[in-house]
């Protein structure tokens, strides 16, 4: 459940690869799909619309398609050098006379990948303005409402999206959103169908990667396995499907070939994601040292995100609930439950309460943190172990059962808290 | 051949994009950025290989380092070199470390960033003929960031090359920010090499570019540009006309830049009025002439292989530049101190300020053509001999720009072209100093004309009639500030 936003899919641009749940400017958030008529590897795309603007400064769409290109690049690369270049297109193709619809959804994006949703909002809401029938404003607005919590709302954008143009956009959004209700066969079923032969190897990349989280996440590791390696097939330097192999091989007891694999992502992409996995992995390898060596890190780039203004609440608050300052741990809940009230942010908000000794509050957002049905083991854990902190052990009982038949092995050190205190109860 | 135009088109528009000293990330806290210059002399490659650590990479690098940075750095230029591939004339050539070196610098947050420096090595047979070599860093792939990869020949000629021979980030220190080109993803080179050509530019470790950095804001783009002009293949009349005018228009822009004695000449020509248009003449003829012979004279130590580093050799002439102007200025300091009859005159009559002016001038400048120079009763200075000091101060200082265009040049065999191009630079440099100081000349002689038949106030009448002595008092400082601080470069 880390993966804060999955609706997030480039056909066109086919940079639809897309780094989850993370701090800093590489963080996910909206994607809105660029044009769909630039076909061909991301680079291609990138280099050909740089020449264009040469030639044709005074091109407001250009320069807002090659915004939403960088920041598909920042997100597929995690190069976030690409986001001050993302910026400054965005703020050509907005400085160049007319609202152009383009122009305020590459606004959108790029606010919605620092994670300022909000903001994006409202860039989606004016783009919707200035053109009612663009499906890029629709899709900027779909990945604020889900971020900010609105899921009726971020539903209705993302149907009135896919009815203005179909695509791997809208189907990974409705995929998303799906997936968030509990449905994980629609979920997988438009994943499935958003893809075929001739899909691009980056978009094919983000489709098989999320088609693995999908089985991973209903413990069907094989078949999740089998998904990240498609992904890796076609995209060899994805990062998120080396995460996922690394996962299910810690799920299935690999546990050397998991660090192994934990080692070469996080020396790739350091994300504080990946580092607090590997970090849990060691920890319940007993190599205690090396895990704080990760933690080290994540502390570094929480500290880093916001020396650069990017707000990194949600990830603060639960890396420092399990392995940090608890007292951090809930003003950083608290501030983005201000922000936002998504069914992540509640779920961090009730273990930072839990932490804290404040079960009582805790359970009313562990409550709703599980009240769409999503299918995720972690929200179920945390509401479990909530409960029993309470005394509700038929309710606890209830709660890490069902995380464990989801996902037997959701996490290398949970899974076994949860067993544990299911032992304890009987 | 319109991409090539193309290219230098875009290099002078570029050039009102030059690239900011490097901040502390501004690729991102997650890069691990990369640099690897290839220098392929006759038996041997040598890989300048240089990275440029993020915040988070160093983070994450630090409890490995464990207090011996000498020993990490020496780690890890191992584990560089051995992810690179080298093959000449289709023989594995593997790279051994020669020196490795790392430090920390201050990045975001309080937190440190890393650069790290491999001299890498690899030897093979003495080339008989053309050679492919082939180059590859199979870990540039590995970590998110800037990868470049460069080439240039040592006693050897590139005869083909899909790298450019100058680092766009000027080893890794500047990356440019320009919003329509996304950071290089050079991670390998096909080149093929003939024996034969000049020494390498620069002495191993050290990049051209990078080492003339501080001294050449935007050298990297316009570099590159020329160094894909002169790496092609044809040259056609139309792409040397193109070549030739932007190299002028680049040296005019560059002589735009600060530092580049402009203010001097501007203050140096407003002193004399007459016969200015022909006092430009000689000062921009001298400029491109010294330009030019300064440009070739450096290329030639430092193709030579001599011990010379360009970057030595820097500070001391503009050291040498700035006593010339002080010299210059001296004299013009002398001669407007000289007692003339009409400075000593109270009254604020614009026509003797005027009559000043001419003085200071008309002299020096008549009796250049007529007598010998010593016996002017006026004018030691001989106007002629002035001039041309002026010129040479202003042109001594080769620009390290047209100097890296000439190395790439030659590099590639043509050391025609870039002298050619050298002489289109400096002749663009003429022209803009000139321009300013004739610009400013014009505007001096307004304000005379305005003065004259008209009431103006004690002070700028007085403040026109000790114009002459003021340029020269400013020529003087701002010379004397220049050799102060090609002095203090020096030693320092």
């Amino acid at each position: 459940m880390r993966r804060l936003l999955l609706a997030a899919a480039a056909p066109a641009l086919g940079a639809a690869i897309f780094i989850a749940a993370s701090v800093g400017p590489t963080a996910p958030g909206a994607r809105s799909g660029a044009e769909n008529d630039a076909a061909g590897p991301p680079g291609a795309s990138i280099t050909a619309l740089q020449d264009h603007l040469r030639r044709q400064p005074k091109d407001t769409r250009s320069w807002a398609t090659l915004g939403l290109t960088y920041v598909e690049e920042a997100r597929a690369s995690g190069d976030t050098a690409y986001y001050p270049k993302a910026q400054g297109a965005v703020d050509r193709a907005l400085s160049l006379p007319g609202d152009d619809d383009l122009a305020l959804s590459a606004a959108g994006a790029l606010a919605a990948a620092r994670h300022d949703f909000a903001a994006a909002l409202r860039w989606g809401d004016r783009a919707t303005a200035a053109n009612p029938y663009s499906a890029h404003a629709q899709t900027v607005r779909t990945d604020a409402l889900v971020e900010l919590g609105r899921y009726d709302e971020a539903a209705a954008a993302a149907r009135r999206a896919d009815e203005l143009q179909p695509g791997l956009p809208t189907f990974a959004r409705l995929s998303y959103l799906a997936e968030l209700r509990g449905d994980t066969k629609t979920a997988t079923a438009l994943l499935r169908r958003s893809h075929g032969p001739a899909t691009a190897p980056a978009d094919a990349a983000f489709v098989r990667f999320h088609l693995g989280e999908l089985a991973r996440g209903r413990g069907d590791y094989q078949l999740a396995d089998r998904e990240y390696a498609a992904a890796l097939a076609a995209a060899p330097s994805y990062v998120p499907a080396l995460a996922g192999r690394a996962r299910v091989a810690a799920a299935m007891g690999d546990l050397d070939a998991a660090a192994g694999r934990y080692r070469s992502v996080v020396s790739r992409l350091p994300l504080p994601e990946y580092l607090t996995e590997f970090g849990e992995l060691l920890e319940s390898l007993g190599r205690d040292a090396e895990a704080q060596e990760q933690y080290d890190v994540v502390r570094m780039t929480v500290e880093l995100a916001s020396a650069n203004g990017v707000s990194a609440d949600l990830e603060i608050a639960l890396f420092e609930a399990d392995h940090g300052d608890r007292a951090v741990a809930l003003r950083a809940a608290q501030a983005e439950w201000k922000r936002r009230r998504s069914v992540d942010v509640a779920d961090a908000l009730a273990w930072a309460l839990h932490v804290n000794g404040r079960d009582a509050e805790a359970l009313k957002y562990a409550r709703l943190a599980t009240s769409l049905g999503t299918k995720d083991a972690r929200l179920r854990y945390h509401r479990g172990v909530i409960e029993d902190a309470l005394g509700r052990s038929a309710d606890s009982r209830r709660s890490l059962s069902a995380a464990l038949a989801l996902n037997p092995q959701f996490s290398p050190l949970h899974a076994e808290r949860a067993r544990a205190v299911l032992g304890r109860m009987s | 051949m319109k991409r090539r135009v193309i290219v230098v088109l875009a290099a002078l528009g570029g050039l009102a994009l030059l690239a900011e000293p490097a901040a502390a990330h501004p690729l991102g806290n997650f890069t691990v950025n990369r640099a690897s210059q290839l220098v392929v002399g006759l038996d041997g490659l040598r890989v300048n290989h240089v990275q440029d650590i993020a915040e988070v990479p160093t983070a994450q690098a630090k409890p490995r380092i464990n207090g011996d940075l000498a020993g990490w750095a020496r780690q890890t230029c191992a584990a560089a070199a051995s992810a690179m591939v080298v093959s000449v004339a289709g023989r594995a050539a593997p790279l051994e470390v020669a020196s490795a070196t790392a430090s920390f610098r201050p990045g975001e947050a309080g937190l440190d960033v890393t650069r790290l420096e491999c001299g890498l090595a690899a030897s093979y047979p003495e080339l008989a003929g053309e050679a492919s070599v082939l180059f590859e860093d199979r870990a540039a792939g590995d970590r998110v960031g800037w990868r470049e990869v460069t080439a240039g020949g040592d006693r050897t000629t590139l005869a083909a090359s899909d790298v450019p021979a100058a680092s766009a980030s000027r080893g890794l220190t500047a990356y440019p920010p320009d919003l329509l080109s996304s950071p290089p993803d050079q991670q390998a080179a096909h080149l093929r090499v003939r024996p034969g050509g000049p020494a390498a530019a620069v002495a191993f470790g050290a990049d051209p570019a990078a080492e003339l950095g501080p001294l050449t804001p935007g050298a990297d783009r316009l570099t590159a540009a020329f160094g894909n002009l002169v790496a092609g293949r044809t040259l056609t009349l139309s792409v040397l006309l193109v070549a030739v005018l932007a190299a002028a228009g680049l040296g005019a822009a560059h002589a735009l830049a600060p530092g580049h004695g402009k203010t001097v000449m501007a203050f140096f020509l407003a002193g004399r009025s007459q016969g200015s248009l022909r006092a430009a003449a000689t000062v921009g003829a001298t400029v491109t002439a010294a330009h030019t012979a300064g440009v070739l004279a450096l290329g030639l130590l430092v193709t030579a292989g001599t011990a010379v580093a360009p970057a030595a050799a820097y500070p001391w002439l503009t050291a040498v530049s700035g006593a010339l102007i002080v010299a210059v200025g001296g004299t013009l300091v002398r001669e407007a101190r000289r007692p003339h009859g009409h400075h000593h005159h109270r009254d604020a009559e614009p026509e003797l300020v005027h009559a000043a002016h001419v003085h200071s001038h008309g002299h020096s400048h008549g009796h250049s053509h007529g007598h010998s120079h010593g016996h002017a009763h006026y004018s030691p200075s001989p106007s002629r001999r002035g001039l041309v000091a002026m010129g040479l101060a202003g042109g001594l200082l080769p620009s390290p720009s047209a100097l890296v265009v000439f190395l790439g040049a030659t590099a590639l065999g043509k050391a025609w072209f870039g002298v050619l191009l050298v002489v289109a630079f400096g002749a663009g440099m003429a022209l803009t100093l000139m321009a300013t100081g004739l610009a400013v000349l014009h505007a001096g002689r307004r304000l005379t004309r305005t003065m004259r038949g008209r009431l103006v106030p004690t002070w700028a009448a007085g403040l026109a009639r000790r114009l002459p002595l003021g340029t020269a008092v400013v020529v003087c400082l701002l010379g004397s500030f220049i050799a102060a601080q090609g002095l203090s470069a020096a030693v320092g």
